[in-house]
């Protein structure tokens, strides 16, 4: 079942008069419960098809169709709530609020949504268990190592039961030991709980972990390749 | 700092402005004194304020040459019918061109104290035996102060100590002396 | 909208605690010297206000209309004064005709010379200046060289306790006072003078004229001010011009009105500092902060949820300034005292000024946002969590 449909995205930048391309007439569909690689040379579009996906950018022309909705129509206030209900977004340098607890900023997304305190908390340690940290709730990000603060970051993506994760080098900046641990963890959320995902990533060891491997150059779609 | 100077100076001229108002508003008057209190022809020969005083008594009929002013504040009483006069020899301080320590032109800041008071004498204009009229004479007949005027009356009450008060019967109004012409507007 | 937790917004302020004190003392620097300025002109305003009656004519030399102390008048006029005139205040054989010497003296206070109003005064001076109490002790005596002191004035002689100064003796020009009573005057300008027996005073300081005689008007026995504009005018002999209390303090004011500006403006100047130290640390803070402002954009907050958080937590470190400035200002600042040539004022902080304080804190801190907030969310989303950090 299509879950992501893209028609003939192209997406300008103008620095100065100056007008980048980085996507140019993108045709693309994704399966709901796939998991998704993106790959390509550095300055290809990865980044940038992502955040049209996560709905943080808006496209220049085409359309973007998720979960049967017309993205692109929306406004900036429809997208931030559309994001807060569909979105689970993982950076690569994790992106934690400093000030607030593992457990807070898991529990930050949920504060977007009409639930309860004691539903709320079910979640969050459902979600800290889920990811294998539940014993560093009460930590501070600087308390934490890379690798876990990526599992609380993947915590915070999922607490909110998103359509579809995202996420941007997710193990860029982990060594291989600890990447290797993440992506395990992502691809136990695609096989147990039905995750969508899309990844970007350079790395080609990590998309073996993917049933699906995108190649993106120039802004276009060149391969596609499907893994069973 | 320099603000603080440029801003004290501004301040102190808006509030000599604002005196400058207060003195022109009190001119407006709307009572005013019979017509008989003034006259157009000035009598001849009358001698100075101090040459009528030195030898004048109570009940005395006067005639003298006085200047309006005398105070440098309320030369003409406000609510009365009541000014203050000066001897035409004394210098008021525009005649000495030395306004700047002067707040006001009627002013005798520069005179000896006891002899401004000698050189001094309250005109009253009265209603009746007992009463003034009770408002400002200021501006009616164009009396003014720093103006020449001869008062004909008769003297009230007057002392040593330089108490003079006169009952003004008639008044003829000059004009104001100028700076190196003490005597202009006197009519002599 | 849903908002941030305030947990979000309070957990900021300690980020760097360094930028936080610079901010907080920044806020509560601005916040004081607006009260102070304010306590500054209230305190001066109350002294000056409730010091002249309309009912009270002052009769000044002719000369010396502004001030008091420099005006002279016979002594004898006070007695003139009295029969010539109808119409003022008697009580129990008192009239309301009160001959007053004003003097400045410089006093003597642990080493340091200070300059104080003496009021020479017969027993006529209670009667017409009605509002004057005895707080502590009783009237001085004439012939003792004894000395009633304001309240306020106590404190300039250096006593911690209005109380305190009973008992006491001071000097004048070399004659020794015995302080055998404390006066209050609801606040006005008494309250910083001390006032002596006219007869001793004007012994002690070899005088033979007064200043000037306070004539309080009684209006139902047909007392009326221009009756005194009248005897001043007609009485040259005695070199008297007629003002009201009233008026005359309300040209003190306006004699301290370019002192009021100056204070004014000094405190502003220094506040604008202030101000501008507190907004540069606030921008500070926040400009680290772009990332992970484009990180909860992303999670679905919208720019006024963020703005509303960032907003509090401004305020939250702005009032806890104007807190602090208040409690200084009532700890420190309400009563102090302040002497000029011409009297004592007290520094009010009233409910006013404290309210006054903390939305002065209040409007800090939302203006203190506003250039920080449009840095962290000008750029759009994916342009902010490229931001390092
Ligand atoms: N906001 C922007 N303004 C101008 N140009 C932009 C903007 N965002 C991206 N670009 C440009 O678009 C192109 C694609 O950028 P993008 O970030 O999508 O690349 P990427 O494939 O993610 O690269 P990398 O592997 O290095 O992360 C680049 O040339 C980049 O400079
Ligand atoms: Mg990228």
């Amino acid at each position: 079942m299509t879950l992501i449909k893209c028609k003939q995205i192209t997406k300008h930048y103008y620095r100065g008069s100056e007008q980048i391309t980085p996507l140019k007439g993108l045709d693309l569909e994704i399966q709901r419960g796939s998991f998704v690689a993106l790959m390509g040379p550095s300055g290809s579009g990865k980044t940038t098809l992502l955040n049209l996906l996560a709905g943080i950018d808006t496209v220049s022309e085409g359309e973007l169709i998720i979960d049967n909705e017309q993205i692109h129509n929306f406004s900036k206030n429809k997208l931030a709530s559309w994001r807060a209900d569909h979105i689970g977004y993982i950076f690569q340098l994790y992106n934690l609020v400093p000030v607030l607890t593992a457990y807070e900023n898991v529990e930050i997304p949920l504060l977007l949504h009409s639930i309860n305190r004691n539903e709320r908390h079910e979640r969050v340690s459902d979600a800290l268990e889920n990811v294998g940290i539940a014993d560093r709730y009460n930590h501070y990000p600087r308390q934490l190592s890379g690798g876990q603060e990526q599992r609380v970051a993947i915590a915070r993506a999922i607490v909110s039961n998103p359509t579809i994760l995202l996420a941007d080098e997710p193990t860029g900046d982990l060594d291989r030991e600890t990447g290797t641990a993440i992506m395990d963890l992502l691809k136990s959320l695609q096989e147990k709980q039905g995750q969508t995902i899309v990844m970007v990533t350079h790395d080609p060891q990590t998309t073996k972990w993917a049933d699906t491997v995108l190649h993106l150059e120039k802004g276009q779609l060149i391969e596609q390749e499907v893994r069973s | 700092m320099k603000h603080l100077t440029l801003l004290i100076t501004l301040s102190l001229l808006v509030s000599c402005r604002g005196n400058e108002e207060q003195s022109q508003q009190k001119t407006t008057n709307k009572e005013t004194l019979p017509s008989h209190f003034f006259t157009t022809e000035r009598p001849v020969d009358v001698k100075d304020l101090v040459d009528v005083k030195m030898n004048a008594k109570a009940g005395d009929e006067v005639t003298f040459l006085a200047r309006i002013g005398g105070r440098k504040h309320g030369s003409f009483v406000p609510t009365l019918a009541m000014m203050i006069v000066a001897d035409p020899n004394l210098l008021s301080c525009e005649l000495m061109a030395c306004d700047d320590h002067c707040d006001t032109p009627e002013d005798y800041c520069c005179e000896d104290p006891k002899v401004l008071t000698q050189g001094l004498g309250t005109i009253r204009f009265m209603k009746n035996q007992t009463d003034t009229y009770p408002f400002s004479v200021e501006g009616l007949g164009g009396m003014e102060v720093l103006k020449y005027v001869v008062v004909a009356g008769k003297v009230h009450d007057i002392n040593a100590n330089g108490l003079f008060i006169v009952d003004a019967k008639k008044i003829w109004v000059g004009g104001a002396p100028a700076y190196g012409d003490n005597r202009a507007g006197s009519g002599e | 909208m849903k908002l941030l937790p305030i947990e979000y917004a309070t957990r900021n302020l300690g980020r760097s605690p360094s930028r936080l004190i610079l901010t907080v003392f920044g806020s509560s620097l601005v916040v004081l010297l607006i009260m102070i300025a304010a306590g500054f002109m209230v305190g001066m305003d109350a002294t000056l206000n409730v010091s002249g009656s309309d009912k009270n004519i002052m009769l000044l030399g002719a000369g010396s209309l502004e001030s008091v102390e420099r005006s002279e008048v016979k002594m004898e006029s006070s007695g003139i004064v009295s029969s010539s005139i109808k119409g003022y205040k008697t009580k129990a054989g008192v009239e309301g005709v009160s001959p007053e010497v004003h003097i400045q003296i410089p006093i003597d206070i642990q080493g340091e010379d200070r300059l104080v109003l003496i009021r020479g005064v017969e027993p006529e001076a209670f009667l017409v200046h009605e509002r004057v109490e005895i707080e502590y002790g009783s009237l001085p005596r004439a012939g003792h060289n004894e000395l009633l002191v304001g309240s306020l004035a106590t404190r300039t002689l250096g006593y911690g306790k209005p109380k305190d100064a009973l008992g006491k003796t001071i000097l004048l020009d070399d004659d020794s006072y015995a302080i055998t009573g404390v006066m209050v005057a609801c606040g006005g300008i008494i309250e910083g003078e001390i006032w002596a027996p006219l007869s001793d005073l004007l012994v002690t300081t070899q005088r033979d004229t007064l200043s000037c005689i306070v004539v309080a008007i009684d209006e139902e026995s047909g007392g009326t001010r221009s009756q005194l504009d009248g005897f001043a005018a007609s009485r040259v002999d005695l070199e008297l011009a007629a003002i009201s209390e009233r008026e005359y303090y309300a040209a003190l004011a306006e004699f301290y009105k370019p002192i009021q500006l100056m204070v004014v403006m000094t405190c502003l100047m220094i506040a604008i500092g202030g101000l501008l130290g507190g907004f540069n640390s606030t921008y500070a803070a926040f400009a680290s902060r772009v990332r992970e402002v484009g990180t909860l954009q992303t999670l679905g907050y919208t720019r006024s949820a963020i703005t509303f958080s960032l907003i509090q937590e401004s305020i939250l470190t702005a009032s806890t300034g104007a807190i602090i400035a208040s409690t200084i200002a009532l700890v420190a600042i309400d009563g102090y005292t302040i002497r000029f040539s011409m009297g004592t004022f007290t520094l009010l902080i009233t409910t006013e000024i404290v309210t006054l304080g903390i939305a002065s804190g209040l409007a800090l801190g939302v203006i203190g946002a506003i250039a920080p907030v449009i840095r962290c969310l000008r750029l759009p989303i994916p342009q902010s969590l490229r931001a390092s950090e």
